[in-house]
């Protein structure tokens, strides 16, 4: 594992930072920091809006955490310890001073763990899958999706969109158990084999759920690449181009590709984002300690913190990731004006 | 006789569509000398684009060039292969479209698509091709061209875009201009500034030019001849001035007097031609123009009249002209 499981995360975090300051140079910093300021302003409406939801959720969190003989002094301290004896502003205003200190609290199921450390342990895994994911949905189906609006109307582009369209609608619930179905057969047969589900032993347990959720994106990558390729292809700029006596691969790529871009980078933005939610399914059955299995299990257990650590973090991805492609858009297309 | 820089000869382009084969060209046949400029007028549908977009060999599915020749300093277009084609388009017969404003790439400057089309054709190198844009800029008329170049073209109205489109179109010295309807989607004010700049630098560079209008006024002060269309046939060809002097078909007759006249008191009434084009999918035997003729006959409705001589230079597809 190591480095080189990690390439995908280091790549993207690598690429955003670039963006941002060649963006920054180019469409000019007072949009940058008009657009931190906003990201800022937004953080604190979601921090408000997921502490109140904690402190409004109805039955005592602790009760549980402290178990069946459980004396009143006890039940105290714990209050304490999760400030909730406070009233509700200082709740939130410890609450905002252990954000600033990356401190989100203790969970209230977990005995002994933080906050901190469950994400700390969940995204990263998550991410690393979602990412490679993303990055091999991309490299796969965008050049498909090309293909197949330079090709539209073969037999080509048919039989690519029918099966993209056939791999998006397959839910992941039902992909897996046939993959691992498959899996066992292939084991009792002696057949090479990948591992039916697991994390942490070996770096290919990371190949099956990686390639499941790329088979899921891939599909829809495609499809949406050949729709605006074909509407842009379309163009009067690409006649432009190809009366220029250009050549086919010019006209595509120089001509007609950029201006796909955008709606391109419109889909994969919120997508880098939702990364960090992690895919629920994907890691349930595949037995993957990532953040989606872990925050789907603490809404169902009430446990606040974590749910309230989760949706911050979900929040600074997308806001985050806004940025970066309103950036992209300045990039991209010269007409945006970005004053 | 000397050769023709390009001759059609009988095309036919179609486009297979769901509801029918819409026959838009056909059984076109022109010819253009070397400097000349033609003009090709008809109304709407009449397939003068459809003809252009065939020279260029641009027509994509559901369309299809099904016959004929388009002759190219003896060169047959409608059979050559593709790198060929792409060594004619824009080097040989360049083109510039009726809508400036979706007509450039609005991510690409303005400098780096016309030194594009410099790189392939001139085989420059990146300086030089930026040099010959900036010159080409000038020409064009466009102030300040040096500082243009790396400018996008939401930065300039609509005149500018077809300058531009114009000083694309020159900049590798074809030996014929297409113009389809150059000017149609412009201001009025500013029609006529790219009309004279039209045919100025296409005398200057000593290129044919097939301009394609549906305005009878702008054939007059600019071309040599004329081609009428009418329902993706050619009706009536001849020198500018026989065609006003001297109309045959009643189809360019009924165009003539459609043209408001500055010598008619204000007010009277425009000659609107009665009637609808046919549709190119169900097309009526005979006369394509019978329907709406004044002076058509049961013959007319009947036999397809052939392009024949009438005149010197004049050519008409009429039973009854005149
Ligand atoms: N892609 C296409 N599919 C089907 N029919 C087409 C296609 N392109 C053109 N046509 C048909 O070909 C005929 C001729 O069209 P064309 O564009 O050449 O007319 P035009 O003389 O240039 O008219 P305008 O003055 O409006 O530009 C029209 O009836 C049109 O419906
Ligand atoms: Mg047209």
């Amino acid at each position: 594992m190591g480095l080189l499981s990690n390439l995908p995360v280091l790549l993207v975090l690598l690429a955003v930072i670039a963006l941002v300051i060649y963006s920054g140079i180019r469409i000019g910093p007072r949009f940058l920091i008009k657009r931190l300021a906003g990201l800022v302003f937004v953080l604190f409406g979601v921090t408000f809006i997921t502490f109140i939801l904690g402190y409004v959720t109805p039955g005592s969190p602790v009760q549980n955490l402290c178990g069946a003989k459980c004396t009143p002094s006890q039940l105290k301290l714990l209050y304490h310890i999760y400030h909730l004896d406070l009233p509700w502003y200082e709740q939130y205003a410890t609450f905002l001073n252990g954000l600033v200190h990356f401190d989100l609290g203790f969970s209230f199921t977990q005995r002994g763990r933080t906050v901190w450390s469950i994400l700390g342990t969940g995204v990263p895994i998550s991410a690393q899958i979602g990412l490679s994911a993303l990055v091999f949905a991309l490299l796969i189906g965008v050049p498909i999706g090309i293909f197949a609006a330079v090709r539209a109307g073969t037999k080509f582009d048919t039989a690519s969109m029918t099966v993209a369209l056939v791999l998006f609608s397959i839910p992941t619930f039902v992909s897996i158990p046939i993959y691992q179905i498959i899996t066992v057969q292939l084991s009792q047969h002696g057949l090479p084999h990948l591992p039916i589900s697991g994390w942490g032993d070996s770096p290919i347990e990371i190949v099956a759920p990686v390639a499941i959720l790329t088979i899921v994106e891939l599909g829809f990558y495609a499809r949406l690449m050949r729709t605006t390729m074909l509407d842009v292809l379309n163009q009067d700029y690409v006649r432009t181009a190809r009366a220029k006596g250009l050549s086919r691969r010019l006209v595509v790529f120089r001509h007609a590709f950029r201006n796909a871009l955008v709606p391109l980078v419109t889909a994969i933005g919120p997508a880098i984002a939702f990364v960090v939610t992690g895919a629920f399914f994907t890691e349930l059955f595949f037995n993957i300690p990532g953040i989606g299995f872990q925050s789907v299990a603490s809404i169902g257990n009430k446990d606040m913190p974590v749910v309230q650590g989760t949706v911050i973090i979900v929040a600074v991805a997308v806001a985050v990731m806004n940025l970066v492609v309103d950036m992209v858009y300045g990039i991209l297309d010269p007409r945006i004006k970005v004053s | 006789m000397t050769e023709k820089l390009l001759e059609v000869q009988n095309l036919r382009t179609h486009f297979f569509t769901r509801t029918g084969v819409v026959k838009a060209v056909e059984d076109v046949s022109f010819y253009l000398e070397e400097g000349e400029t033609l003009g090709v007028v008809g109304e709407s549908g009449s397939g003068k684009s459809v003809t252009s977009l065939s020279i260029m060999r641009l027509i994509d599915k559901p369309g299809k060039i099904v016959g004929g020749k388009i002759l190219f300093k003896g060169e047959d277009i409608a059979e050559m292969d593709e790198d060929r084609l792409l060594q004619i388009r824009g080097g040989k017969i360049a083109m510039i479209f009726q809508d400036p404003m979706t007509s450039l790439n609005p991510v690409l400057t303005v400098g780096f698509q016309i030194a594009e089309a410099v790189k392939t054709h001139l085989k420059l190198d990146d300086k030089a091709a930026m040099n010959r844009a900036a010159e080409m800029l000038e020409r064009v008329r466009i102030p300040e061209a040096r500082r243009r170049l790396n400018h996008y073209p939401h930065e300039f109205s609509g005149g500018m875009r077809q300058r531009v489109m114009i000083a694309i179109a020159l900049s590798c010295n074809p030996q014929l201009l297409i113009a389809d309807e150059p000017t149609t989607a412009l201001d009025v004010t500013i029609q006529a500034q790219v009309l004279e700049l039209i045919k100025g630098l296409s005398k200057e560079f000593r290129t044919a030019t097939l301009l394609i209008t549906h305005d009878l006024g702008v054939v007059a002060g600019t071309c040599d001849r004329v081609v009428v269309m009418y329902a993706g046939r050619v009706v009536e060809s001849a020198p500018t001035h026989t065609l006003f002097k001297k109309p045959a078909h009643p189809y360019t007759q009924a165009l003539l007097q459609a043209i408001p006249r500055p010598d008619e008191p204000p007010g009277s009434r425009l000659h609107a031609i009665s009637g609808q084009p046919p549709s190119l999918i169900n097309l009526p035997a005979g006369c394509p123009f019978a329907p709406r003729c004044v002076k058509a006959q049961a013959r007319c409705r009947q036999e397809l009249p052939p392009l024949e001589t009438k005149g010197a230079g004049q050519m008409a597809a009429c039973f009854y002209p005149y």
